[in-house]
């Protein structure tokens, strides 16, 4: 009886829908029951049935294999380590005391605040050569068979000829930048921070487009070709015209593509699916299939594109990814990542101090530190 | 996991040695899915990574025997289960510790609230259920309700073991993302943001 009501909370604990009370009831029975070999039969079947959704971020996933690493270390190897570290922290308290008694007024001074961020893009030309764009510019270039207008935060793209060879452009915005383009055929795309956008110069029977980061896309109909969007992992959006928005960072969690107008097809090597307005595709990383979310929160997926931040039920690791790229910084994490929940909305045109003065609110520890860290204190 | 493909003698001799780049790939091809699993299993990131870490050392205190270990994937399995299992006894107590320090909290909430919020739950886990497909409605209804097991749904259902384990992977994914939806968890946090920048 015992281990059938054991093996019964488990499994809920596993889908996440334990009330307190039976979690407390869980605890209790892992504390004191002798689990056995049904224990070891039930958690291979849930083994079976996990698919990865935490998975950790490379830096993350390279910090856990170093200090695996360390530890398999021969302790001679370690003790020289040990010393190491050792005359460094000798070397550093010299340091300290002499700047402690050179110079008074050599107080740490306070890290300067970081602007939020601003129109800016690197372009890339079919040739290779590159050109530094931000909301000042204004300026025309020839590419092929298109003229290229830059109007502020605007790239504008207009076809002169036609049957020449396809040139593609690369327009790449760095942390801390987002742009937008309209393509030759009519296309405006927005582009996030830290995204690229691969598009032909001149369009010919099929419009095919790659994409790395986030982009908001509003495409020209024409029914005789088709707008395609690639993303990393072989997947990619297939549209006559339509607008929707695709999120695709190799730092986040599931890439998604969310329909607000019209409708795409959303293919992987071994699914496809097409969505209705305001219905949403999960692209999981690990996975083959494609999840279909019916109820996406479209004002949190436009977000960034309205200028603002929204939190509403993000992950503590998705809003400070979201911070990094907007405010080009890197984030570090002092103790576990904090298993916290976010609300609300914040204006993108805030200050990185003024982000940090709500997350305070929020009993939040986050400093700004130099070379653009920002620490995540536990 | 359970997948065999691509474990070469090389690969097995390498991790023998104890060279890095064997354990880099043994890292990178089992850490995501073991974390992931732990994580869940233990509901504390630390505990995860003890987990993790434990294991890892296991496979490097026994690197030697690896080449003449016959499935791989099934013997980093068994590692993974008995370990999983130690960090959720320890989170068991951990969770004790806690509610002996903080008696106020341990309290939890009064029953007829408990009950409340238990109903809501069901309700929900109800509709989300009602939304998924036929078969993946009928398999996740066997095993979490009836508590079959996966090898006794397959022979009732007259499908493969294999296409059981996918459609509880299915439902668990849709439900999760159900419940991720419609449960209203951030609202105080929500509350104390807006005031600010409205």
């Amino acid at each position: 009886m015992q281990s059938a009501r054991l093996a019964y909370l488990v499994r809920r604990y596993h889908d996440k829908i334990c009330t307190p009370a039976e979690e407390a009831e869980l605890m209790a029975l892992l504390r004191s029951e002798a689990t056995g070999e049904e224990m070891d039969a039930l958690l291979e079947e849930l083994m079976e049935e996990h698919s990865p959704e935490a998975a950790m971020d490379a830096a993350e996933q390279e910090a856990a294999f170093s200090r695996f690493w360390s530890k398999t270390r021969p302790p001679k190897l370690r003790r020289l380590l040990g010393w190491s570290a050792a005359a460094a922290v000798l070397a550093l308290a010299v340091i300290a005391s002499y700047q402690l008694f050179r110079a008074p007024e050599a107080v740490k001074p306070p890290v300067a605040d970081i602007a939020p961020g601003t129109h800016k893009a690197l372009l890339t030309l079919s040739d290779g050569s590159t050109i530094a764009l931000d909301s000042a510019g204004n300026q025309l270039l020839q590419q092929g068979a298109a003229t290229i207008q830059q109007k502020g935060g605007l790239l504008e793209y207009t076809a002169t000829a036609e049957n020449s060879a396809i040139q593609y452009n690369t327009l790449r915005t760095p942390r801390g930048g987002q742009f937008s383009i309209r393509l030759p055929d009519g296309t405006r795309v927005w582009l996030n921070a830290a995204s690229s956008l691969r598009y032909p110069a001149s369009f010919a029977d099929t419009r095919e487009v790659e994409i790395t980061g986030e982009a908001y896309f509003e495409v020209a109909r024409n029914e005789q070709a088709p707008f395609i969007v690639k993303m990393p992992g072989e997947a990619a959006v297939e549209v006559l015209g339509t607008h929707f928005n695709i999120s695709a960072y190799e730092d986040g969690g599931d890439m998604a593509a969310t329909l607000t107008e019209g409708s795409v097809r959303v293919k992987r090597p071994q699914a496809s699916v097409v969505l209705k307005v305001n219905e949403q595709a999960l692209i999981g990383k690990n996975e083959t299939f494609i999840t279909v979310n019916k109820t996406a929160d479209i004002a949190q997926v436009l977000a960034w594109k309205n200028g603002v931040f929204n939190f509403d039920n993000q992950s503590f690791a998705e809003v400070m990814r979201q911070l990094s790229r907007w405010y080009d910084v890197d984030v570090v994490y002092k103790g576990a990542v904090p298993v916290k929940k976010f609300g609300g909305e914040l204006q993108r045109s805030l200050s990185l101090s003024q982000v940090l003065e709500v997350m305070k609110e929020m009993k939040i520890d986050v400093r700004l530190e130099e070379n653009r860290k920002l620490v995540v204190m536990p | 996991m359970e997948d065999q493909t691509g474990i070469d003698t090389a690969w097995l001799t390498g991790l023998s040695r104890g060279e890095e780049s064997a354990f880099r790939r043994l890292f990178s091809q089992y850490h995501p899915f073991i974390y992931s699993f732990a994580l869940r299993m233990t509901g504390s990131d630390a505990l995860a990574k003890d987990v993790v870490q434990e294991i890892f050392i296991k496979l490097w205190l026994h690197r030697g025997e690896l080449p003449g270990v016959q499935n791989l994937g099934g013997y980093i399995n068994r590692l993974t289960r008995n370990h999983v299992l130690n960090g959720m006894k320890r989170m068991a107590h951990e969770s004790s510790l806690l509610q002996d320090l903080q008696p106020q909290l341990s309290a939890g909430p009064a029953p007829t609230e408990a009950r409340a919020e238990h109903r809501d739950l069901e309700m929900l886990l109800d509709e989300a259920l009602r939304r998924l497909p036929g078969q993946q409605q009928r398999v996740y209804r066997m095993s979490r309700m009836e508590g079959l097991k996966h090898e006794e749904i397959a022979t009732a259902l007259g499908i493969s073991r294999e296409t059981v384990k996918k459609h509880m992977m299915a439902a668990l994914q849709a439900i999760r993302l159900y419940l991720r939806q419609h449960s209203d968890m951030p609202v105080a946090a929500l509350l104390c943001l807006l005031p600010l920048f409205s």
